[in-house]
Parts: structure tokens; sequence; C-alpha cells
């Protein structure tokens, strides 16, 4: 092997090894960035993409607090007034930059993106997040 | 989605002058094979919403080891690497194609762990192999049943974990003062563990035993975060290692070494201490790819070969390589935490735990970090069963990222 050609084979090898790298890290960056949205307080809503019987509009947005509880009752911070919501159906909160859901035993279930959840589970923007039958959206303000 | 082809692109060509260099080898064929199914699979995951970042981070350490392996030689050794290397293409895609729902796995559970237990008692009787007798002889070729163990034990830990964890979190029995976790539940995980771990210490394969015992704590820890399961996995590591010094010379000859492999750099320190003088001779940027001499270290295409990595590529290529790493484990626990189902969730971390695990232990023993146990480098030592499991696992995980479509939840 000459010095010359090793010298270029030592120059494509950690030249694209590092191009490698910084796409990936570029790409976890701009992932991060976005998940963790604006600032340390999550501002979120929830906005009902299909109401079921709850009588709710489509596009009707709930402002989301740092802890909110979504249920059937009115007592619930987010109230889904639809026969497939639980009383107090799951719970909804920001902690280590993410939102989060946790389902509280509701009868029919809480989803994201179609798949019934076992535990508390991250909930990340544009998500589809389903209590019973009322299907929602998570939105992030940037 | 547009930097997952960027990235699968430039780590496949981390490879690409290699079979031109060694002119005369059918390697180029090889090359384009694997370089294709590669990008293929890349394709499929983000065009199914998975991972775009797993598998370039993977396919550039995989090209990185061809690169090594490639330089190292001979023409013979790197023919057979290049076959299985595309045995585990194949098993990377059937596991895209067949292993979703990832559940399904969970039907084997136990199957599995048992098989992969019969093959490596079978190497008792009729173990091939210097010292350790880890292989089994298939006629044309070998294979090493310690590696699809740990895989079957990734499988069989997150499904039953995935079952107990709640009663494994929540179960606590009082003894006087103490509140300790209630052991009845952790039975049939130590029973499994314990076997691997007995087997592999009559082997003699300390480095698997230490990796063992690392996953099944870690994934113990991580579906039911109690520090008592912690000091519960720690607490039999402790006297197994103090047991080991006290009993086994070579588990002492290790510890010695390690302490100081310039007690004896020509006898038994002699391989350690080739490791770091040729570390050493590296330096940031290298020796350049064919101008070191890797080769005096003995087990450099296996167990040594982040050595030639660093004498011939520098710290800048060990660097290169431990960042990859470092992409493919946080891509493997990002994957737990965004999973629906607990066993996907499960599935994930014991999967990433068992790259990453096995990763930290050769990795540290080869540059003095802690006693040197053997272990084979993910992705780019030569050994089939080695690199075919580490591609069954990244199908696995690449499988999990499109069922859960992580890549479409996190918007690259």
């Amino acid at each position: 092997m000459s010095p010359e050609l090793a010298w270029w084979l030592n120059l494509w090898v950690l030249g694209l090894v590092y191009i490698l790298l910084g796409v990936l890290l570029r790409g976890i960056y701009a992932e991060t960035r976005r998940l963790a949205g604006p600032g340390e307080t999550g501002r979120g809503r929830l906005v009902v993409v299909e109401p079921a019987e709850s009588g709710l509009l489509p596009g009707e947005a709930f402002p989301l607090p740092p802890e909110a509880t979504v249920g059937r009752d009115r007592s619930n911070d987010i109230c889904l007034p639809d026969p497939s919501v639980s009383l107090r159906h799951a719970r909804l909160y920001y902690r280590g930059w993410s939102w989060w859901v946790e389902d509280l035993n509701s009868t029919n279930g809480t989803f994201i993106n179609g798949r019934r959840l076992e535990r508390p589970g991250v909930v990340l923007p544009g998500d589809r997040l389903a209590f019973g039958q009322v299907v929602t959206r998570l939105e992030v303000k940037g | 989605m547009a930097a997952g082809l960027l990235g699968i692109l430039a780590a496949v060509a981390i490879a690409f002058p290699w079979p031109a260099v060694r002119a005369g080898e059918p390697l180029s064929a090889f090359w384009v094979v694997w370089a294709a199914g590669m990008v293929l699979a890349q394709g499929f995951v983000v065009l199914k919403k998975g991972d775009p970042l797993l598998l370039p981070a993977a396919a550039g350490l995989s090209a990185l080891g061809q690169v090594v392996l490639g330089r190292l030689g001979p023409p013979g050794l790197i023919f057979r690497q290049s076959v299985w290397l595309l045995v585990g293409l194949g098993f990377l895609w059937g596991a895209l194609l067949l292993a979703r729902p990832a559940a399904r796995l969970d039907r084997w559970r136990y199957t599995l762990a048992a098989a992969a237990l019969g093959l490596v008692l079978l190497t008792f009787p009729l173990g091939a192999g210097a010292g350790a007798r880890l292989w089994l002889d298939l006629g044309f070729f070998f294979i090493q049943p310690v590696e699809p163990l740990k895989l079957a034990l990734a499988l069989t830990l997150a499904g039953y974990l995935a079952e107990r964890r709640e009663l494994l979190y929540y179960a606590r029995r009082r003894l006087g003062p103490l509140v300790l976790p209630a052991t009845t539940y952790l039975i049939p995980l130590g029973v499994v563990t314990g076997l691997a771990l007995l087997l592999l210490f009559a082997q003699r394969d300390l480095g698997s035993a230490l990796l063992v015992l690392g996953v099944a704590v870690g994934s113990l820890y991580a579906a039911a975060p109690r520090p008592a399961h912690l000091i519960l996995g720690l607490v039999p590591a402790a006297v197994a290692a103090a047991g080991g010094y006290l009993l086994n010379p070579v588990v002492q000859e290790r510890v010695h070494v390690w302490l100081d492999p310039w007690a004896d750099p020509e006898g038994r320190g002699f391989q350690v201490a080739q490791a770091l003088i040729a570390l050493a001779a590296g330096g940031a940027g290298g020796t350049g790819l064919g101008l070191g001499r890797p080769d005096l270290v003995p087990a450099v295409r296996t167990d040594f070969v982040f050595v030639a990595l660093g004498e011939e590529l520098g710290f800048l290529g060990t660097a290169g390589a431990v960042g990859l790493y470092l992409v493919l484990l946080a891509r493997c626990f990002r994957l737990g935490l965004l999973a629906r189902s607990e066993y996907n969730r499960l599935l994930a971390v014991t999967l990433g735990l068992t790259l990453g695990v096995q990763t930290f232990i050769i990795l540290a023993g080869t540059v003095r970090l802690m006693p040197l146990t053997g272990l084979t480098v993910p992705f780019i030592s030569y050994g089939g069963s080695s690199l075919v499991v580490n591609y069954a696992i990244l199908g696995l995980l690449a499988a999990l990222s499109v069922e859960e479509e992580t890549g479409q939840r996190c918007g690259c």
C-alpha cells in the first residue's frame, strides 16, 4: 500500500464516517427541537378530530394546562360528553419535555394512533389521541 | 426522510473503495449486493414510517468492519465474512418482513431460550476451539451457540418482564425492618439467567457471562425500576467476581494483566500491551490504512478489532465508531420510550442493552478500562454467528420501529 493511497483511503473512510455522524446528529437535534417545543412548559392544545356523539365540533380545541384530566364528567379539565368516554377517562400531563397520557382504567380505552395504551405513553405533536370513540389530535404551538 | 437517505448512502459508501483496492478478489459483487440490500431496507423502513436513523448507524459500523477486515485479510477469511454478511442481510430482511407485529415472537418465548441453551450445552461434548471450546463444527462452517443465546435471552426477558412488570414492581416482602422485593416472581427469570450464567462460566466464556448478567439486570431495572433490583443483580455479580478471582486462575490472570500489563509484556500481558502500543502508534489521525502493524496484536480480527481501527484510522476512527454506537443505542432506547405496547417497549430495551453492554464490555477491555473478557465487537469483528445475530437484532429493531411508526411520529 503506497502512503499516498493510504492517505486518500483514510480521508475517504474518516470523511464519510463523520458525514454520517453529522447527518445522524442533525436528525436527532431536529427531532429533539420538534418534540421539545418552544419552552419548558408545553404549550399544547387538544383538537377534536372525530367528535363521535359528544356534540363537539371537529376542529374545536381545548388549551392544555400542564396537567389535565379527560372524561365525560363536567368536573374534568377536558370534558368529552360522549357515551364511550368514561366519567374519569385519562390524564394528560407534561413531563420531561414531553406530553404524556395515562389511561385511568377507562372502559373503552385510550389509544395513540390506533394502539391501545397499556401504561402511560408519550404523545407527540400530530399524534391521533382517541378516548373511546372520540378522536383528537395533540398540537404544540411552535 | 432526506436525512435517512443521505445517511444510508454515506454509510454504505464507507466500504466502497475497499473491493477496488484489493483487486483480483470477488469482493465487489458482495459489496454491491450488501449496499443495495441495505439501501432498499432503509427505503422500506422510511416508506413504512419507521426510524430513519437506525439502519444508517449500524450500516456505517458494518462498513467500517468491512474496511478493517478487508485490510487485515487474508482473502479466504474475507470471503467467508462476506458470505456471512449476505446471510445477515437475509436475516435483517426476514425480520423486517416477518416479525410484525413483534409480539408474534413471544409465542416461542421459552422454546427459543431452551433451544439456545441446548445448543450451548452441546459444546461441552462437541465443542471445538483452543482454550475455551465455544464453537460447534457443522462440517462446512462453525457456529458459536452463545450468539443465538443472547438473542433468545433478549426475547425471553422482554416477554417475561412485559407480563410480570407490575408484580415485580409492587410485590414486596417484609423482613424485619427491611422491605425486600418478593423474590417468588423473580424465580423463573433467575432460573433462565442463572442457567445461562452457569453454562458460560463452566465454558470459561467470561465475556458472555458478564453480558448475560448485564442485560438481565438492566432489563429488570427498565421493567420495574426499583433500586433493590439493581442491588439484587450486583450482589451475585460481586460474589461471582470475587469467587472467580479466588478460585479461577484465568480470572486472576485477567485482573493482574488489567492492573499492570507491563509486569509481563512478553508473556501474559502481551495482548493488552500490544494493543496499547498499537493504539498509541495510531495517534489522532492513524498511520493510514495498510501502513500500520495491527497484525502484531493477537485476535486483532475478532475481539481486538478496535485496536486495528485505532492504529490505522487513529483516534478519529475510534471516536467515530463510538459515536455511531451511541447513536444506535440512543435510537433503541428512544424506540423503547415511544413504543405503545409493553412487549415492544421492553424488546427494544433488551435488544438495545444486548448491543450496548456487549460493545461496552469488549471496548472497555480493549482499552484497559476494565479487565479483559472476550466478546466480539458488534458489526465490526470477524465472526459469522456474531454478524448474523447482530443483523437479526437490527432487523427486529427496524421492524419494531416500523410497527410503532416512530419515524412518522418524530417527523424526521
